[in-house]
């Protein structure tokens, strides 16, 4: 090789580095809430394609969020795994834990390809409207740490331990996780074998596309039943964030970032410590401990990469129901005829009234169903203890 | 008249001058009669001539236009003996005005004593240090500490408690202290109007066993409960329809014998411990009713006694309970919110979740919560009417919108309110201007050096 020849390959590499480097600080930043705009921790979980097509599959809805994954998508068709080599923070990251270890064997894993296993899975699993392995998305798991780093005490950080974990790997099993198990680099994969198919037909040996084929039906068909499974089995058991879509498909579309929690003014949303089911983990789930969903609060529905979260618009807020407030007459105070009305006051919606039955002479709380949002406010305000006399339960 | 004025006068200098306690408090407290009405020698034949009834002209009945016995002139008129008109009073004498009292029952005490409401919520907070510590004080407190002193007068009086009073050791205890401070009391006395000057009120009619009276004076608190004396003078207000029940005492309940219940559920309908042992008052919610409506009061009072002897009943049928009885139903109907003024201030719910901070507040509300967290600050605008003057509101009427309303009603507000509205009737009568126009900074200096809390 002359000197005339490395000089560009050198500084190609310098470039690439640099550009790597760039991408993993403005990744962080965006998630960071160094921004004046907090959607901003959106943008790089958005950003995969992997979560893109399987979240727009399963929530049957197209946003603007969904359109962030468009250039990855685009450059994996016309660059085999662009994204990996120029952009991908945990790529970078992986590659630096690899220097660690420099006596580790740098080849390939012998290994089938389990990311497109993991991809196909899921896409097939998003038809029936739950996408398995979407929390895998190594985007998901770097917003998750990133963004637990500006909590890192209580349970808040059990969403960030996603991206350590792969580190760890990248640590023990140098390459395992970007050659074979990271969905996103299969998604790519994918895309451009699916290109090949397209355009080139003949460039792959036959043997290799019926392969290709036999096992994206078999994956797909196999993520489908579990899918379809585990949205069948799903109870209504969680109040979600606000713009939840129905709790049958929530934990499959939720990726466990952790920004909806994160974007809570009122800290009132908590990752799902296993209160709800194995499929509910790591997810959010609203507590109304110490405050309350307030009426003209939209942030959480504008930071969800996977359409998990709708956006809501504040004039909707009040038509956008988490749960239902109930009552408990054994504890509430007013139904033993005390002068306590905390929740009535407290409710923006008017949802929540005292009654009085002229006939018994019983007073009780009444709750309109039609306006009662399960925001929690009744919650909060209500005096009895231990136990709160009125909660929010699901619809 | 003159005799009167001179012997309520020196009255009053005892009580200033501390002179009392020298003479021993019950003689020393001995209330004058305040209404200089004409004496007529037992046994003579009168026709009354002063007196010119209604009659029906052209179908309708017609009140002559008459000239009324002015019963007094004072600084302060304040109307309604309730916690509110009571503290009211009070603060007014001690700020150094001549304060008359006018109530249209024969007991002090509003709904505190007359309605049975016997507990005192909401008078304790976390401040800023996490600590607890009580933000409703006062004149009010000062009562409390004072049934303290009485035999069975109070109970759970201590930080984070919510005391329960006895109401007959209450309205003994309240006649004292106005006594004691130098207040003019009229009872039975019914007001019925305002007297105004164009667009400042200048005192009230009453209504009594005497007639139809005037008095004069320099501001009038109305502490009715209800807003009756703004209201005549034209002040603005909401109207609303509330919750309007009835309390009723139980006797016996310490001869309960639960070893009958065989462990069943003690029966509904128990209420809460008094200070005297075997007594409980049970607390009623009741229908919305409007308490400006005689028809709906009239209506509420038939059935709420009928429900009541129920209720009681009830209790009496569940074994071991044989003994128990109805001891009395509250005197007073228990109607919550009537009318609300429209204040120059106007006291929101978010204002006191958020802990608004006010320049003019005047007086603390507390939670009632297990956490006792965010006390709430009230202003003094929301005392004064934004239409009319000489009139300053106090207690359950003041300003505020309906579900703050829910909170200020509540007695540690109400006496607090009328504290202050009493120190501040009383500058405004002394510096000769509008209650509207005070040195809030000088009412709030007073109202501390009288042991308020504003903060
Ligand atoms: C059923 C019930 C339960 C309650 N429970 C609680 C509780 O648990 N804890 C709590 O802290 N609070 C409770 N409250 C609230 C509280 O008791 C009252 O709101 C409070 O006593 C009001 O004080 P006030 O001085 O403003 O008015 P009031 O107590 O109503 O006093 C007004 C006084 O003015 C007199 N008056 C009215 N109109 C006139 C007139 N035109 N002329 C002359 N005199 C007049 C009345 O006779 C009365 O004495 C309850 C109230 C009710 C009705
Ligand atoms: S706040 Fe709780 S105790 Fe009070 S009325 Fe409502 S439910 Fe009952």
């Amino acid at each position: 090789m002359t000197d005339a020849a490395a000089q560009p390959k050198r500084t190609g590499r310098v470039l690439r580095a640099v550009g790597r480097c760039c991408a993993l600080a403005i990744a962080t930043l965006l998630v960071l809430p160094v921004l004046p705009a907090p959607w901003t921790a959106v943008v790089p979980a958005a950003a995969s394609p992997y979560v893109a097509v399987c979240s727009v599959i399963a929530a049957r809805a197209l946003g603007w969020v969904a359109l962030l994954a468009l250039p990855v998508l685009v450059l994996a068709f016309l660059r085999p795994r662009w994204f990996c080599r120029h952009a991908c923070p945990v790529g970078l990251l992986l590659e630096v834990v690899g220097w660690l270890r420099p006596s580790a064997r740098r080849h390939t894993p012998r290994l089938p390809a389990i990311g497109q296993w993991l991809a196909l899975l899921t896409l097939g699993a998003a038809l029936v409207g739950y996408p398995l392995f979407l929390w895998l998305d190594p985007l998901a798991l770097f917003t998750g740490f990133v963004g637990a780093a500006r909590e890192p005490f209580g349970v808040a950080w059990l969403v960030g331990a996603g991206l350590p974990v792969v580190l760890l790997l990248g640590l023990l099993v140098p390459n395992l996780w970007c050659a074979r198990l990271c969905p996103l680099g299969a998604t790519q994969d994918l895309l451009a074998a699916l290109k090949r198919l397209v355009w080139r037909r003949d460039a792959a040996p036959s043997a290799t596309r019926r392969a290709l084929a036999r096992r994206s039906v078999l994956a797909m068909g196999m993520g489908a039943v579990c899918g379809a499974g585990l949205v069948r089995r799903a109870r209504a058991a969680a109040i979600r964030p606000p713009g939840a879509v129905d709790e049958a498909r929530f934990t499959g579309l939720c990726i466990r970032c952790g920004n909806c929690m994160r974007a809570c003014p009122s800290e009132i949303l908590h990752p799902d410590v296993g209160d709800h089911g194995v499929a509910s983990f790591l997810t959010p789930v609203a507590r109304f401990d110490h405050k309350h969903c307030v009426a003209d609060c939209t942030a959480c529905t504008h930071v969800c990469p996977s359409g998990a979260i709708r956006p809501v618009a504040p004039e909707q807020k009040a038509t956008v129901f988490m749960g239902i407030a109930r009552v408990d007459a054994e504890l509430c105070v007013l139904s033993q005829d005390m002068d306590c009305a905390a929740c009535v006051q407290a409710c923006p919606y008017g949802a929540v009234e005292p009654k009085f039955d002229e006939d018994t002479y019983v007073s009780s709380i009444a709750i309109d169903a039609s306006t009662c949002t399960g925001c929690g406010a009744c919650e909060v305000a209500c005096y009895t203890t231990p136990k709160k006399a009125i909660v929010v339960t699901p619809r | 008249m003159s005799r009167h004025v001179s012997r309520r006068d020196m009255l009053n200098l005892l009580g200033a001058s501390g002179v009392i306690a020298g003479l021993g408090v019950s003689r020393a407290a001995r209330a004058d009669d305040p209404v200089a009405a004409p004496r007529t020698a037992t046994g003579k034949v009168v026709s009354s001539s002063m007196h010119s009834p209604a009659s029906v002209v052209d179908g309708k009945v017609v009140q002559p236009q008459r000239t009324l016995r002015v019963a007094a002139e004072t600084d302060v008129l304040v109307v309604g003996g309730g916690p509110a008109g009571v503290a009211a009073a009070l603060a007014a004498r001690r700020t150094g005005a001549k304060v008359l009292l006018v109530e249209r029952y024969g007991h002090l005490g509003g709904l505190w004593t007359g309605g049975l409401v016997l507990i005192v919520i909401g008078m304790h907070a976390k401040g800023p240090d996490g600590k607890l510590i009580q933000v409703t004080r006062g004149i009010g407190e000062e009562m409390m500490q004072r049934l303290g002193k009485v035999h069975r007068g109070i109970v759970n009086h201590r930080l984070g408690a919510s005391p329960t009073v006895d109401a007959e050791a209450l309205k003994y205890v309240m006649v004292e202290m106005v006594a004691e401070a130098g207040v003019d009391v009229l009872l039975h006395s019914w007001c019925v109007d305002a007297i105004v000057d164009g667009k400042t009120a200048k005192g009230a009619i009453f209504e009594s066993k005497s007639g139809r009276q005037a008095i004069l004076a320099k501001v009038v608190i109305d502490a009715s409960g209800d807003g009756d004396i703004y209201a005549a003078a034209g002040a603005e207000f909401e109207h609303h329809r509330f919750r309007t029940g009835l309390v009723h005492r139980i006797g016996n309940l310490d001869k309960v014998d639960r070893a009958k219940a065989k462990g069943a559920k003690p029966p509904r309908g128990l209420g809460g411990l008094t200070p005297i042992q075997g007594v409980n008052w049970v607390n009623m919610q009741g229908p919305e009713a409007d308490g400006l409506d005689v028809r709906d009061l009239s209506r509420l009072e038939m059935n709420h006694r009928r429900a009541i002897w129920r209720s009681v009943e009830r209790v009496r049928q569940s074994p071991g309970y044989e003994r128990a009885y109805l001891l009395e139903t509250a005197p007073q109907l228990g109607v919550r919110i009537t009318r609300l003024l429209t204040g120059v201030s106007r006291l929101t719910y978010k204002d006191s979740q958020a802990g608004t901070k006010f320049p003019d507040a005047i007086g603390v509300g507390g939670p009632w919560g297990r956490d006792k967290v965010g006390a709430w600050q009230i202003p003094y605008g929301c005392l004064v009417p934004r239409s009319v003057d000489g009139v300053l509101a106090a207690g359950r009427c003041i300003s505020g919108e309906l579900r703050m309303a829910d909170l200020l009603r509540i007695i540690p507000p109400c006496f607090v309110t009328g504290h202050a509205a009493g120190v501040a009737a009383a500058v405004s009568a002394k510096d000769g201007c509008p209650p509207r126009a005070v040195e809030v900074p000088k009412v709030q200096r007073i109202l501390k050096e009288q042991g308020a809390y504003l903060a």
